[in-house]
């Protein structure tokens, strides 16, 4: 289905902290292109859809429940498509566009159902950033918002350091837009978060040609000069009125501890997806908590007196 | 890997983000360039890379302050009776 003129819409669609609000911006500054601010519709469709098998197997969910009044569970995906696209058509008309973006920062974690409810019915762009410089702007991120998102939140209960959660979070959404892909060849294109913020025209370019618009002279200076705020989003790419590379190998300042433990995680995705792997440059050896222990009493004590206690 | 000027400021660098230039006079610990968490890894790198233990009473400003300083006090240092390497 490729590079038509068409009116279907388009999902913007990558972890968090990726730059989808910088894309969804930009695109938002072409005159046939509503690209407004978080919506979470495709979220809250698949939210819909989530079901929990319980004992001997019996599914509980919403697809299982009609499918024994004896309707179609596609009848019920064809309706949450409408209520998805019914809203999205009024506000485009609303705002004198002809199309429109849908954009949350957590439908990334709902690949799957998003695939199955959508199909090949909306273009999807996914956004893919270097895992690590996703996994530091997250935590900084989480620690503005004072709050994690439910998605985020599962992985924070199974791993204490929020780092190597994110890391495992972001793995499993990478692996899931591969599958994603797959299924969808002709519907999805990928955008890499360094090319846009080096080369926004020719990125820009690519997504217009991607989805059957023409390039508008003058849209990426339109979009960051435009304050228009509309839903929630991404702080920081609110804020933009450049496009700069300086977030582009920020994991850099994260510890070499931090990193020796996070590049077992993220290494596989990384060079799968082209990335140099991260260096596990650590030049400390944590094998011996005890004398880290010791140790730590010691800087302590220091820290307070000037001089060490007398210690182990 | 032997402890070189090198190998401390990259240690240092990488500790700090950056965010500083670090020169062989630069207070760290004292000044609250590196935190005490840093510190315990600095003691750990030096004791690696000399093979030997930093006994407590070592652990001073005058010997870990900077990277002169430390680089002094592994050219110097000798261990006490009982400390073993």
């Amino acid at each position: 289905m490729g590079a038509v003129a068409s009116s279907r819409g388009i999902a913007i669609l990558g972890f968090p902290r990726s730059g989808t609000t910088l894309l969804r911006r930009l695109l938002d500054a072409h005159p046939n292109i509503d690209s407004p601010g978080e919506t979470y519709l495709l979220a809250g469709c698949a939210r819909f859809l989530q079901s929990q098998t319980v004992v001997d197997g019996v599914e509980a969910g919403v697809l299982a429940g009609v499918r024994l009044l004896g309707i179609d569970p596609q009848e019920v995906l064809s309706r949450l498509r409408s209520v998805v696209f019914e809203l999205r058509d009024l506000h485009a008309r609303q705002s004198g566009r002809q199309r429109w973006v849908e954009k949350s920062a957590i439908d990334a974690f709902y690949l799957d159902a998003i695939r199955e409810i959508f199909g090949e019915r909306l273009f999807y762009i996914g956004i893919v950033r270097h895992g690590l410089d996703v996994c530091a702007s997250t935590q900084e991120w989480c620690t503005r918002a004072e709050s994690y998102p439910t998605e985020l939140h599962r992985y924070i209960v199974q791993f204490p350091q929020p780092l190597v959660g994110f890391a495992h979070a972001w793995v499993d959404v990478m692996a899931a837009w591969e599958r994603f892909s797959a299924a969808l060849p002709n519907d999805t294109m990928v955008v890499r978060y360094e090319q846009l913020v080096t080369s926004p025209e020719e990125e820009l370019r690519r997504v217009l040609e991607f989805v059957g618009e023409p390039w508008e002279q003058g849209m990426i200076e339109r979009a960051l000069e435009s304050g228009k705020l509309s839903g929630f989003g991404d702080w920081k790419a609110y804020g933009l009125r450049t496009i700069d590379t300086q977030s582009v190998g920020r994991y850099k300042r994260l510890s070499a501890g931090t990193l020796h433990q996070l590049a077992p995680i993220v290494n596989p995705t990384l060079v799968r997806w082209g990335y140099e792997p991260v260096g596990d440059h650590d030049p400390v050896n944590r094998d011996d908590p005890l004398r880290r222990y010791e140790l730590g009493l010691l800087a302590q004590s220091l820290k307070v007196s000037g001089k060490p206690t007398a210690g182990p | 890997m032997a402890l070189t000027r090198d190998v401390l400021l990259q240690f240092v660098q990488e500790k700090l983000g950056g965010a500083a230039d670090v020169q062989d006079d630069t207070l760290l610990f004292s000044t609250n360039l590196i935190d005490s968490f840093s510190l315990v890894d600095l003691i750990l790198l030096i004791e690696q890379e000399t093979k030997t233990k930093v006994a407590p009473f070592d652990v001073s400003v005058e010997n870990l302050d900077s990277i002169a300083r430390i680089l002094r006090f592994v050219e110097t240092r000798t261990l006490p009776p009982g400390v073993p390497a």
